[in-house]
């Protein structure tokens, strides 16, 4: 499932928009549902996370890894979690630039699952993955 | 698959229903007709502590025409929605959607409360609700509260309801004057879910023209939407075969779209083009 946006982070530096998103305790305050991230290697995290969209909820845990980080303007990002109600994977590229007098944040990438969420809710995981982005980056706007 | 354990309480009233919600704070879920919720818990993807099942509540299941407005108990089934001689009347895209859920067992047991409340982004009333500006009567801690359909699908599977809130009664406005509605769909094969379902409501002045349009459309995008440039293309016009197209190519402007293997986003927003066009013309003919 293909997903992409793109947030404006008013009156933000990308210096300071990418001090927080590549800070896993950060990263944390603002992930939805998040119950554990450390940080187990240069770039590479563990994570728990309950993510709840209406009805549905289930606890995933699982990694991520940042790679390709050219600071400030690029990086690119995997994810992965398993958890009772089945698996899912992504994959994305994280762009910021400077726009007006704050950061354009533009996000691509591809999300998958397997398992009884995929059975079911195939049709909702793009716009549920759109949700969580939305939230999280919203979250750290009002932090900065 | 089988749920994990859960608690399971019948409620004899509502508000004794809310006070359970309360109670529980957040991990108890109600029980209507369990077509949405018992699938998932089954799945395991909802795992509620606890069960309030209202299904027993009497007088719930109304549907009732009081002056100007129609009432529909939450409880009313999808078969009680589609076979309403006041709904038919009054609010025909209503039972047509009603008419078009799942199957017939799935109708004579899901409830309009409980598919609102759940708000699937492909259910087929949120298309209808919005169409015809309803309002969503709801039961909480502080009492009742009125929610105007507009506010009320707020995203996927997300509404305006809080936590121990309970829908209690969907109110639709009755149409005046020379007045249509129809609801018109292209279902998932299997699940019978909406790719895409338009609702259209239309009120022809004395000349023929457009005195008022409102087009709901669902199973597009995360939450159903209005579609409001192509209304407002349309509102005080003569509709002609050529402004009808013209003006619905605008009916998915600005919407991001869900995809699955059934279709891809590209193809719901052609499809919500389409469909708009359709039901408000045969919205026109029930005129």
């Amino acid at each position: 499932m293909r997903v992409e946006g793109q947030f404006q982070f008013e009156g933000i530096s990308s210096e300071a928009v990418w001090d927080f998103l590549t800070d896993a305790n950060r990263i944390a305050e603002c992930l939805p549902g998040c119950e554990k991230l450390e940080k187990t290697g240069e770039g590479t995290y563990e994570m728990q996370m309950k993510i709840g969209v209406g009805a549905i909820s289930g606890s995933f845990s699982g990694g991520i890894r940042l790679h390709n980080l050219q600071p400030t303007s690029q990086y690119e990002m995997t994810v992965n979690g398993n958890g009772a109600p089945g698996f899912v994977k992504g994959e994305g590229k994280v762009q910021l630039s400077p726009k007006d007098s704050g950061t354009l944040l533009q996000y691509s990438g591809d999300v998958s699952a397997g398992g009884a969420i995929a059975s079911v809710g195939q049709r909702m995981i793009g716009g549920a993955a759109r949700m969580v982005i939305d939230q999280f980056f919203k979250c750290v706007a009002g932090k900065l | 698959m089988i749920a994990q354990n859960f608690e399971y309480t019948v409620a004899t009233s509502l508000a004794e229903a809310v006070n359970l919600l309360q109670k529980h704070g957040g991990r108890a879920k109600i029980l209507a007709g369990g077509h949405s919720l018992i699938p998932m818990m089954k799945l395991r993807l909802a795992t509620p502590e606890a069960l309030i099942d209202i299904g027993r509540i009497p007088e719930l299941s109304y549907v009732r025409q009081d002056g100007d407005m129609v009432r529909i108990g939450a409880l009313a089934t999808h078969h009680v929605v589609e076979t309403s001689d006041v709904v038919m009347r009054h609010c025909q895209a209503l039972a047509d959607g009603a008419g078009l859920i799942g199957d017939i067992q799935v109708r004579n047991k899901g409830t309009i409360g409980g598919s609102i409340a759940h708000a699937d982004p492909a259910a087929d009333y949120p298309a209808s609700i919005l169409a015809f500006d309803a309002t969503i009567v709801t039961l909480g801690p502080k009492g009742e509260r009125l929610i105007p359909a507009s506010k009320f699908f707020v995203d996927m599977l997300t509404t305006a309801l809080e936590a121990n809130e309970i829908v209690r009664e969907i109110q639709i406005p009755v149409q005046s004057g020379k007045t249509g509605s129809a609801y018109l769909k292209m279902a998932q094969k299997a699940s019978g879910f909406a790719i895409c379902g338009a609702a259209a409501v239309v009120e022809l002045d004395g000349s023929g023209a457009l005195a008022k349009v409102a087009i709901g459309i669902t199973g597009v995008g995360n939450r159903a939407f209005r579609a409001t440039e192509t209304e407002k293309a349309l509102k005080g016009q003569k509709p002609t075969t050529d402004l009808l197209k013209k003006a619905c190519e605008k009916a998915s402007s600005g919407v991001i779209a869900l995809e699955d293997i059934h279709a891809s986003a590209d193809y719901r927003l052609d499809l919500a083009r389409i469909f708009a066009r359709r039901a408000v013309e045969a919205a026109i003919e029930r005129a």
